[in-house]
């Protein structure tokens, strides 16, 4: 930087090494370095002069004149005065600058978690700039390995206020799901607490657990605009089945709670108000539009698992995808006009599994054994797994018994699958073509066949020229 | 799923692993060799049994047959949805043993 001084010369300022060491020496020493210090050349003129201007580190400036000049006591006294006006400048910015540091630490541990598990993103806009929180948050909850918690919440008001009565309900709702009661009793335990921190009151919550393995959701809302459930078909609903009031208002000994399954590829979009709402508009069309933003990039991501374009489709299937496409549709042309968070989880679903053996009794412990360890990976509760086990046993047995006669060199498929708690397989021969009059259905009776039909919910066997194929089907209950 | 055996010792078979169609045959023979009576069949062991291992079973339960079994077993639901625990007595490894024909 160079400035001009009184008489039109220039006057650098200079970096360190410029400076002479014999001042350098002076202006970094604690005792001496007050003050003015000059570079004298023996004729009553000076190099330059310098006085310090900060402490840690010490900031000194330094005014070389070249060719060297007289400075009268006037000029050093003003030089002096200019330093401590520019000292004091530069305490206030880094004292300021210490502030902010401790606003944004505090303001960003009561927001919710920078890390997510996969398969979940976020988008937070405060309305209040320049504040990095407001009165909505929202949160992501490890609860087990397959179990997560989720929140988005809206306190009254905006600004600071809101943001500090956030911080306290957000940390007090993340430990109520790490009990892991449900989302109903969290949010009654919410309301007690609610009615201790002033300015809580109103406040609105969704939570809800997401079972990530098997795509159950337990849900319960705190007058809380209902979550979105889009599913990869280009169907959605809306999750409003168990709406009660917000925290602090109406006592209730339990909020209610409802339960959805998420099928493979579908989408919660968990969402404030500012999301969907603007002026001179009815609610319903916001929500519409975040329906139909999400609905449209949830059939978008599942068009791309069809293509199968794994580098293009990769990023498109990626939650956050999902996440600027439902802001991108919402977001007015002239920003949010209220704090707005919102929470997306995109449910992979479980991969189905096809297993072939040899038609031969020692073949179906290898079986059982494939199929087990498909069914654990899928988390498929041991009651319904072990069922189909026996099940898909007896149709094997059954095909190599009667469709195939023990002739090893035939073949056994199974192939099963779960998605949204229907737990499903179908076992296939292709035995009898060769030999029409083995009639392979009318082996499967007696005891196989009632066990069958009394483990499973739906038993379906057909039985043709090409074989016989046999549909079983197991619900599983949400938590069982 | 454990490897499948079947030990004979006194009147009481004690039976682990799968008992499927492969197997049945040697659950057979097992039963066959136990000496003396009621035979006690103790399948609390047992990981996995299906309608071959069920089939041996009912050709001794007009004996006074004894089966033991662990509850809420993959088994034990087999015994249950083919009335073989109608047909024998029953005694529960993890509780008390069961009096009456359930």
């Amino acid at each position: 930087m160079v400035s001009c001084d009184g008489n039109g010369q220039a006057v650098a300022l200079l970096g360190r090494g410029e400076v002479p060491d014999a001042a350098c020496r002076a202006l970094g020493d604690p005792v001496r370095g007050h003050g003015i210090h000059v570079d004298p050349d023996g004729a009553g003129r000076v190099h330059g002069i310098g006085a310090l201007v900060g402490a840690l580190p010490p900031t000194a400036i330094w005014l070389r004149f070249e060719p060297a000049r007289h400075v009268p006591a006037i000029d050093r006294a003003q030089f002096l005065t200019l330093c401590g006006t520019v000292s004091q400048a530069l305490q206030r910015a880094k004292a300021s600058d210490a502030q902010r540091t401790v606003a944004l630490t505090l303001q960003r541990s009561i927001l919710g978690p920078a890390e997510l598990p996969a398969g979940f993103a976020v988008r937070y806009e405060p309305a209040v700039r320049p504040l990095e929180v407001g009165g909505d948050w929202y949160d992501v909850v490890r609860l087990s390995d397959r179990g997560v918690g989720v929140v988005v919440g809206d306190c009254v008001g905006r600004g600071l206020p809101a943001a500090a009565v956030m911080g306290q309900l957000r940390s007090a709702c993340r430990a109520l799901l790490l009990q892991a009661k449900g989302p109903g009793a969290v949010l009654t335990a919410l309301d007690g607490f609610a009615r201790l921190i002033p300015g809580a009151r109103c406040t609105t919550v969704f939570c809800a657990i997401v079972d990530k393995v098997s795509g159950h959701v337990r849900y319960s809302s705190a007058g809380h605009p209902p979550a979105v459930l889009a599913h990869a078909d280009g169907g959605s609903e809306l999750l409003n089945g168990a709406q009660s009031f917000p925290l602090g208002t109406v006592p209730l000994d339990i909020r209610p709670e409802d339960a959805v399954w998420l099928h493979a590829g579908s989408t919660l979009l968990l969402y404030t108000d500012g999301l969907v709402e603007r002026r001179g508009e009815r609610l319903g069309t916001g929500v519409a539009r975040a329906v139909a933003a999400v609905a449209a990039g949830t059939v978008a991501a599942a068009g791309t698992v069809a293509l199968g374009t794994a580098p293009v489709g990769t990023a498109a299937r990626q939650p956050s995808a999902l996440a600027n496409r439902v802001v991108a549709a919402t977001l007015p042309d002239t920003g949010y006009d209220d704090d707005v968070a919102l929470l997306i989880y995109r449910h992979p679903g479980v991969a189905p599994v096809a297993v072939t053996i040899a038609a031969e009794a020692r073949e179906l412990r290898r079986l059982r054994a494939e199929v087990g360890r498909w069914l654990d990976a899928a988390g498929v509760p041991a009651g319904p797994a072990g069922a189909m086990l026996v099940a898909v046993g007896e149709a094997c047995t059954n095909a190599i018994e009667h469709a195939y006669q023990f002739d090893a060199d035939r073949q056994v498929t199974v192939w099963m699958s779960v998605d949204a708690g229907r737990l499903e397989a179908v076992v296939r021969d292709t035995g009898s073509w060769v030999e029409p009059l083995a009639q392979p259905a009318l082996g499967l009776r007696g005891r196989g066949r009632m066990m069958m039909e009394a483990l499973m919910d739906v038993v379906t066997i057909d039985g043709g020229p090409l074989g016989t194929s046999v549909h079983l089907v197991k619900e599983i209950h949400g938590d069982g | 799923m454990d490897s499948f055996s079947a030990t004979p010792h006194g009147n009481r078979v004690t039976v682990t692993g799968d008992v499927d169609m492969a197997t049945a045959p040697m659950l057979r023979e097992a039963l066959q060799a136990a000496d003396g009576r009621p035979l006690i069949v103790d399948l609390s062991g047992t990981s996995f049994l299906d309608s071959a291992g069920v089939a041996v079973l009912f050709d001794y339960a007009g004996d006074g047959l004894e089966l033991v079994l662990t509850p809420d077993s993959v088994v034990t639901l087999v015994l249950e949805v083919t009335g073989l625990t109608k047909a024998a007595r029953i005694r529960y490894s993890a509780g008390p043993a069961l009096d009456d024909h359930q």
